[in-house]
């Protein structure tokens, strides 16, 4: 009892951390109804300002988090202006992807300032500790946990009664409304993406405190659960984020302390995804939601248009190329000669991983582009793929077509089951769902050692033999290029096909308007469901050809990265649009290897790239269908 | 118009027959070097990557390698088995290139592995830990001990120098942590001890109450933690936050300096062990070569990165200095038959299975130092 006590106590001490990083997210979300992943990004730096303020230029802790807060808001403003505002009015996933641009882009920058180690902070609070029992609180907690309930209280009456509040609110509920009376709704927005960043600033100099040390990698994992802690309290909610993130930070702590430290997150997360199924709106979600704003595009039970509602207004603008079927039978075969040509096998290993991400772009873009359902989880479906494959390869010496088969069948079945939680689900807390999917896929794959070897990974996966072609054994690398080629046209054509069909009409309907679709008369969730099981088999084989390139099969190939950047390439092709997915696919996958030279501006420089093409077309490169 | 172009073709035929001469003359010997150089695990790659740098100077001012120059390739790999694939295939289509260094997880180093094998380009890796990362082919060497041979040594660590019976293993999430805590805890158990808790640390996980209050309530004599440096600072210090004074025993990792920074007056007392000290008066040249170029101590890492490339530099002399040509295949079969070779972190003699016996150590954390146990 004591010890439960005690854990208790724990979960209180990091959930006021997440609740304090939620808070930017709801803050951001509420008013420009964007999810911003830089949020992360922006929280790691304001730890790190005040780091240097007070290591370089020997300022006292309050200037240095003074100076921190002021930066980290300029940031913010800045963040809107050159990432989001010329993006206003494109398809909405545009602006989420510029934001991850960025995060990437800050990132990166960081490491090459700060190095990439982890860095004491030079202030501390205070040593002392309270001791209750065996259960303890310190004087640092006590502090974090009061700015955070400032921060909190001052936020809400900011936002109730004063008048910049409620014209942010006006903002968040109707911007061409409020703009017709007279608010600069554009101010508006800086507002909110100001205060996010003096928010996120604030929080990270306090995490700093808390755990006594700063890393250019703490975005990330922090970023994630302040996250789920929006999440669960409900988007958009201020006192739901506080209360999010004392849940999930006791959650994850009684986690830990009665089934094990490693299965902390994918419990955390699991929470998340039974809480988005009966609650999608979140725990304190529903009513402030419609008063932020947030129902249109947050809200699960109704909705009016969906998240991508705007890329059928932009089709009518510009025009989508793609190709027929038998497209990409052409291209195939023209590949195909390229082995004949060219003996670097370092080119045909670069365009072999530009085939499999274009499948697996495709595969992205199917639930993402045609289904409307963005999908944040698809690595965790590639990794089932691959997985199968490994587990089976060697010790039951099975041939290629008999693993890639068991890969197919199993990563759809995952996928369909996986889809289950979503149907509920429409636009951002669906997003969220399959970000929560995909984290839980990682875990499993990092903690089921038994299956899977978790962090030892599978190793010496054999080369592949098809049976069907008597028995022939793919072992150099342009053997290898050849059969993946020849998977990757199959799954090609099979799915243009599939999108070009009245099913793929179908899905472009639920798309548009899940209610219209509904009303008339077409089955929506087994719709739905059919996407899942199609886009997981082809998850599932590229996933599979993936284990047999590699021979090595670890956990670290399926991260939550891996999820944002097939998401990011099945956007940038075009939504719905198989060609441009398969093309940004290739393209993104083979164009790190292009930009090698750059050394640890590589990662800054993708970043840019993405940036820039998302403003030349949000719509994606070869228009959305 | 003519006579333009006859100059500006003779010009340009000039311009690329000069160097191309020069190189004929000293046509650089080529070493790949990869490890994740951004990302998760960027400080781990930097350590290797300054180390190796470090070597190819001072080999470079000395003369080269028998008056040809050396020249290391950089590549990052973030630790991506994807990536570390491509850079093997960009190594294995290098010409003159004769010996890789990489990566830093043994899972990117055997992504690598069979591409580097059928090119017959020699890999050793300063700190692949998975104890069948050299039974891949002949081709893979590494610089550390494997763990299997270490498990006796952590053993003894917290049975017989810190005096346990009941220990705790909160060890980190990925391939060296899980071998190291699971043969650790048989080596303990075969011992007559008792392991009480054996938990993995998420990489990058910072928040280690909940743990902490766990080990509290089973109050174990140690706490033994093959966990990297940086999670394990914040281990001690919310430990010794939560009162708890159990002595602490670690594997060679936490010799970093980097330890000493980040736990602060929390790492006193944390008796380790390793294979690499900074204050032996033999490894001085390396260390004030390296503290004066890049302005920090090395640790345990930047050794072992040093001693991989002294290793396969040495083997090339020997292909050269036999006669015979200088090809992957004469390299490996030179590293594999060198002669016992005294580097930073101690002899290197490879056995028949491509692996290394170092005599260890014992060190412990006082006044902020690491001095001899």
């Amino acid at each position: 009892m004591e010890l439960f006590l005690s854990q208790i106590l724990n979960g209180l001490a990091i959930g006021q951390v997440y609740a304090l990083i939620a808070l930017g997210f709801s803050l951001v979300f509420g008013v420009a109804n964007i999810i911003n992943f830089a949020q992360g990004a922006l929280f790691m730096l304001g730890a790190f300002i005040a780091y240097s303020a007070i290591a370089w230029f020997e300022l006292p802790l309050v200037a240095a988090a003074a100076v921190s807060v002021v930066i980290v808001a300029i940031l913010g403003l800045l963040l809107e202006r050159i990432a989001l505002r010329p993006l206003i009015g494109a398809p909405y996933i545009a602006p989420f992807l510029s934001t991850l641009a960025i995060s990437t882009i800050i990132d990166q920058s960081a490491e090459i300032i700060w190095s990439p180690e982890s860095q004491p902070f030079p202030a501390a609070l205070s040593n002392t500790t309270f001791f209750i029992g065996n259960a303890y609180i310190t004087l640092t907690d006590l502090v974090i946990f009061a700015f955070g309930a400032a921060a909190t209280v001052a936020l809400t009456l900011f936002i109730s009664f004063t008048w910049t509040g409620r014209a942010l609110r006006a903002t968040a509920q109707d911007s061409a409304a409020a703009a017709q009376l007279g608010i600069r709704t554009e101010a508006m927005r800086q507002i909110a993406f100001g205060l996010a960043g003096a928010l996120g600033a604030l929080s990270g100099i306090l995490v700093a405190l808390y755990f006594q040390s700063v890393f250019p990698q703490m975005g990330i994992p922090f970023g994630l659960k302040g996250f789920a802690a929006a999440l669960l309290g409900g988007l958009a909610s201020i006192p739901g984020a506080v209360v999010g993130g004392l849940l999930l930070g006791i959650g994850e702590t009684l986690a830990s302390a009665y089934v094990g430290d490693s299965y902390r997150d994918a419990i955390a997360f699991t929470l998340l995804l039974l809480m988005l199924l009966v609650k999608p709106n979140g725990l304190l979600g529903s009513k402030r939601l419609d008063a932020l704003g947030g129902a249109g595009a947050a809200a699960g039970a109704m909705p009016t248009t969906s998240l991508l509602a705007s890329s059928s207004s932009q089709q009518t603008a510009i025009r989508a190329v793609y190709l027929p079927a038998w497209g990409f039978l052409v291209v195939g075969i023209a590949f195909a000669t390229v082995p004949l040509v060219l003996t670097s096998t370092y080119v045909l290993q670069a365009l072999i991983y530009g085939f499999i991400f274009a499948l697996l772009a495709v595969s992205t873009s199917l639930v993402s582009g045609s289904v409307g359902i963005l999908s944040i989880g698809h690595a965790a479906f590639f990794g089932v793929g691959a997985y199968a494959v490994g587990i089976l390869a060697r010790p039951y010496g099975l041939s290629a077509d008999a693993t890639l088969l068991v890969a197919i069948a199993l990563t759809a079945l995952v996928a369909v089951v996986a889809a289950i939680p979503l149907l509920r689900l429409t636009g951002h807390t669906a997003a969220l769902g399959t970000l929560a999917i995909g984290q839980i896929g990682f875990l499993v794959f990092l903690n089921w050692v038994s299956v899977t070897r978790g962090p030892m990974g599978i190793l010496n996966i054999p080369h592949p033999v098809l049976e069907i072609l008597g028995g022939a054994r793919f072992a150099t690398t342009a053997q290898k290029y050849w059969l993946v080629l020849g998977f990757v046209v199959i799954g090609l054509v099979i799915a243009e096909r599939y999108v070009s069909s009245p099913i793929g009409r179908v899905w472009r309907a639920i798309r548009e308007d899940r209610l219209a679709a509904q009303a008339s008369g077409l089955p929506v969730k087994r719709y739905i469901l059919l996407a899942f099981a199609i886009s997981g088999a082809l998850a599932g084989l590229a996933g599979g050809l993936f284990a047999y390139v590699q021979q090595v099969v670890s956990p670290e190939s399926f991260t939550v990265e891996t999820s944002i950047l097939v998401l990011t390439m099945a956007v940038l092709g075009g939504l719905g649009n198989f060609t441009g997915a398969a093309v940004s696919g290739f393209a993104l996958a083979i164009l790190p290897e292009f930009l090698r030279g750059f050394a640890e501006w590589r990662m800054i420089i993708y970043g840019l790239l993405l940036l820039a093409a998302l403003r030349v077309r949000p719509q994606g490169l070869l228009g959305a269908r | 118009m003519t006579f333009r172009r006859a100059t500006a073709g003779l010009l340009l035929a000039l311009g690329l027959a000069v160097p191309g001469v020069a190189a004929q003359a000293a046509e650089p010997i080529r070493v790949g070097f990869f490890a994740p150089l951004t990302g998760n695990l960027a400080n781990f790659g930097e350590r290797f990557r300054d180390s190796v740098q470090l070597f190819e100077e001072q080999t470079n001012a000395a003369g080269g390698i028998d008056g040809r120059k050396l020249e290391v390739i950089y590549e990052d790999d973030r630790n991506s088995p994807k990536e570390a694939a491509s850079i093997a295939q960009k190594f294995a289509n290098t010409p003159d290139l004769v010996l890789a260094i990489g990566s830093f997880t043994t899972t990117a180093a055997l992504a690598a592995a069979p591409i580097l094998t059928e090119a017959k380009i020699p890999q050793i890796s300063p700190s692949s830990s998975h104890p069948d990362f050299p039974k891949f082919s002949p081709y893979q060497f590494r610089q550390n001990i494997r763990q299997d041979k270490l498990a006796p040594l952590h053993a003894e660590l917290v049975l017989e120098k810190l005096k346990g019976k009941k220990i705790a293993i909160p060890y980190f999430q990925d391939d060296w942590g899980q071998v190291t805590a699971t043969l650790t805890k048989a080596a303990i158990e075969a011992r007559g001890g008792e392991v009480v808790l054996i938990e993995p640390i998420a990489p990058n996980a910072r928040d280690f109450r909940p743990l902490v209050s766990k080990i509290k309530a089973l109050n174990p004599d140690v706490i033994f933690l093959p966990v990297h440096y940086q999670e394990a600072s914040a281990f001690v210090q919310q430990l010794r936050q939560a009162g708890v004074t159990i002595p602490v025993g670690a594997p060679d990792p936490l010799s970093n300096p980097k330890f000493l920074e980040l736990a602060g007056k929390d790492a006193e007392g944390v008796l380790l062990y390793t294979t690499f000290f900074p204050d032996d008066p033999k490894v001085k040249n390396y260390v004030d070569a390296y503290k004066e170029k890049y302005g920090r101590l090395p640790d345990q890492y930047s050794a072992l990165a040093y001693d991989s490339i002294a290793v396969g530099v040495n083997a090339i002399r020997a292909v050269i200095k036999s006669g015979k040509p200088l090809t992957g295949e004469n390299v490996r079969d030179a590293i594999a038959n060198a002669p016992a070779y005294e580097g930073v972190t101690g002899v290197t003699k490879y056995d028949d299975e491509r692996e290394v016996n170092k005599k260890s150590t014992y060190i412990i954390v006082k006044d902020g130092k690491y001095v001899l146990y």
